[in-house]
């Protein structure tokens, strides 16, 4: 699909067809999607789990489950969970990391500046100095000696930049495949134990993945704040100019689409409901 | 562009033709992508700043500069820098500033209603009193959001999509604070240095990357994700796919790049 | 405490709020008898009214109009509601007490894995 329309039917599925497995063909063209993405500072974060919900056991999906979640982890037939691996930081910070490969490649080169010493130099002391800041807290759950890994606010910031680069990814890749898919939060410690998280890993919200047992619509793209709000130009307080007409390209091209509420959306609503066995 | 193609098109881009300039409509749709990217409570955490190489000027943009982004912001056109809001949660919550979860949207536009659990007594009297207050007391946060790099990858799709060449480096904060007069409650995610491409659009060849069995995994921590090699050739083929870093012919097309641009050769 | 009236429930406040907040998100179309009166049976089946169903499972916060979710009394009543609908035998019945209780602040949800 053209990669405006993936972007313009993405949003938010929260029904699955519970009953319908996904396929591992789809599953593993998202996983190669994540792949290609691109490394923050080229470091060698993301990790990937997926987690086939009818492999859990009763008490695993129990204990998964917060008090707000649980129907759409009952009805996706597949999880992703990302994490980005401090570990990763670390050993770059010692070495350099992925410049040192782009160097070697012939990406990165002496025209701006990048050589092997400045990469053993410069580039890994520029991260050594995110690792090393003193501002630390705790970057998941307590481990088994009850105590947390810590990690430097600076350096979860570069985490969490990794871990929302492959959920991007993620999403849009699933909808490509013409599946369904959201983030959704789950309890984080039993998500840990569940999957035998090592402790240098920083949890986030997984991505459940089925076949979207609503329309695709969805009841419409959600409602966002206005452009202004958000996009500057040359300084904070000037809004970037939003042209009607680039509007326009991008509704003909399916990227901006209908917002929500449809009128029938409610129908629809209480029709899922009722097709899954749920209240209203 | 179809979706596999984009993805299979991004490069650490490095050389951008400095006199091409890049059109405000296509900045304006990478800003778009953004827009619609998943965010948690559909709050505004993200944000982004455009900024235009030739409005600022040389002392301005040596403020920008870090030891890894220096050349790129002497030679990309339009700099677009991303930002994480860490007051947006507080906006939002205390505010009711638009359309968001604790003003009420989601369950008033049908996404997310009573088959979830969800009704508006419980959006306003349960899930911001001990979900989305919690921890507002303590102010403005560091230690970033994954949302804002969703609206940032977003964008970067979308500018390959639209012909532009795009690399993510990090700008220098404090500079950045004084030249685009951000608030306090910004925190930066990354630069995007955009430009048409100097380079040719394989940029040397694909990057590198860990093997596959060390970053994706099946059901637990400890089991590798069984790739498929048949497939995963057929998946490169419909576009994910590139010839390895370094194409043969990569150190002269650098060298001629280096004479083209005046940068340093050696 | 069987002895729950109809008429106690209908005029319970969380049953009005039920019903206001029903009218509010489905319309009119989603006010049927039968939702007060499978409410009722509830009742009487665990001998207690609509009100004190919600004060178990909500209890105050600190300020006004703010509630912590009693999660043990929550899990309670869904164990209830799994036993109404066995002893029924209809989901839908038990997803009306189910949206009473949502449409109070009390989030849950049924099972729906086999
Ligand atoms: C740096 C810059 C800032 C702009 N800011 C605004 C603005 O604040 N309000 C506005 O209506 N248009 C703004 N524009 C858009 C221009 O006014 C104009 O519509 C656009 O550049 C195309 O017009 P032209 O073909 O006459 O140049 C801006 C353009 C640029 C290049
Ligand atoms: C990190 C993250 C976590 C999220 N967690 C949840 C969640 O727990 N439950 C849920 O229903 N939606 C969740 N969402 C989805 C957002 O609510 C949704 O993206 C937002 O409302 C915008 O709607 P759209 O995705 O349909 O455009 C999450 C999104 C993100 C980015």
């Amino acid at each position: 699909m053209e990669l405006k329309e993936v972007i313009g039917r993405r949003r938010s599925i929260r029904f699955f067809e519970p009953w319908r497995e996904v396929e591992r063909e789809k599953i593993q063209a998202i996983l190669e999607a994540i792949y290609r993405a691109p490394r923050v500072l080229e470091v060698d974060f993301v990790r990937v789990v997926v987690v086939h919900r009818d492999r859990l056991t009763a008490e695993q999906m129990a204990q998964l489950k917060t008090p707000t979640t649980t129907a759409q982890l009952d009805m996706a037939p597949v999880y992703i969970f990302f994490f980005a691996d401090m570990d990763a930081l670390e050993a770059a910070a010692r070495t350099g990391g992925g410049f040192r490969q782009l160097v070697d490649a012939g990406v990165l080169n002496r025209s701006h500046g990048w050589s092997p010493e400045f990469v053993s130099g410069m580039a890994a002391g520029y991260l050594k100095a995110l690792v090393d800041d003193p501002d630390k807290v705790p970057v998941g759950p307590p481990g088994p000696d009850g105590k947390p890994r810590l990690a430097s606010r600076e350096a979860l910031r570069l985490a969490r930049t990794a871990i929302g680069i492959a959920q991007d990814y993620a999403l849009l890749s699933a909808f490509n495949e013409g599946l369904g898919a959201l983030l959704s939060a789950v309890s984080v410690p039993a998500a840990k134990a569940v999957m035998g998280i090592p402790d240098s890993w920083v949890p986030s919200s997984p991505m459940l993945l089925g076949y979207p047992g609503e329309t695709p619509e969805a009841g419409g793209q959600r409602p966002r704040e206005p452009f202004e709000e958000d996009f500057f130009e040359l300084h904070y307080g000037h809004p970037f100019y939003r042209e009607p007409a680039v509007v326009e390209r991008l509704k003909a091209a399916g990227m901006i689409q209908e917002e929500a509420p449809f009128p029938w959306r409610m129908d629809e609503v209480r029709g899922l409901a009722r097709k899954y066995g749920l209240p209203d | 562009m179809d979706f596999r193609q984009v993805v299979g098109r991004q490069r650490t881009f490095q050389y951008f033709l400095p006199y091409r300039p890049v059109e405000r409509p296509k900045v304006q749709v990478i800003l778009e992508a953004g827009r619609r990217s998943s965010r948690a409570v559909n709050t505004a955490f993200s944000k982004a700043i455009v900024t235009h190489r030739d409005s600022l000027s040389a002392e301005e943009r040596e403020k920008l500069k870090t030891p890894l982004s220096a050349a790129l912001v002497d030679t990309a056109p339009v700099y677009i820098f991303w930002y994480h809001d860490m007051d947006a949660r507080r906006v939002a919550v205390e505010e009711k500033k638009w359309p968001t979860v604790a003003s009420g949207t989601l369950v008033a536009i049908g996404a997310l209603g009573p088959p979830h659990g969800w009704s508006h007594r419980y959006v306003q009297q349960v899930v911001l009193p001990e979900v989305l207050m919690p921890g507002l007391d303590a102010g403005p946060q560091r230690g970033g959001n994954a949302d804002a790099a969703l609206a940032m990858a977003q964008g970067l799709l979308a500018a390959l999509d639209e012909g532009l060449a795009a690399c993510l480096a990090p700008f220098d904060e404090a500079g950045a604070k004084e030249v685009l007069r951000t608030p306090d409650t910004w925190e930066p995610v990354m630069g995007m240095f955009l430009g048409y491409p100097a380079e040719s659009w394989e940029a040397g060849g694909q990057e590198p990357r860990p093997p596959f069995e060390s970053m994706f995994f099946e059901q637990n921590a400890a089991e590798p994700f069984a790739r498929d090699a048949k497939l995963a050739q057929a998946l490169a083929e419909s576009g994910l796919g590139g010839r390895p870093a370094p194409v043969p012919w990569r150190e002269r097309e650098v060298r001629a790049l280096a004479r083209m641009l005046g940068l340093p050769q050696e | 405490m069987t002895d729950v009236q109809t008429a106690d429930v209908r005029n319970a406040e969380t049953v009005h709020r039920w019903l206001a907040s029903r009218l509010d998100l489905w319309g009119k179309k989603a006010l049927s008898d039968d939702l007060v009166e499978t409410l009722t049976r509830f009742c009487q089946r665990i001998g207690k009214c609509p009100d004190e169903m919600i004060d178990d499972c909500l209890r105050p916060g600190k300020e006004r109009d703010v509630y912590v979710l009693r999660t043990r009394a929550r899990r309670e009543y869904m164990e209830q509601i799994e036993a109404f609908e066995a002893e029924t035998g209809s989901r839908d019945q038990a997803n009306i007490v189910r949206s009473f209780l949502i449409h109070n602040g009390v989030a849950m949800n049924p099972n729906l894995l086999p």
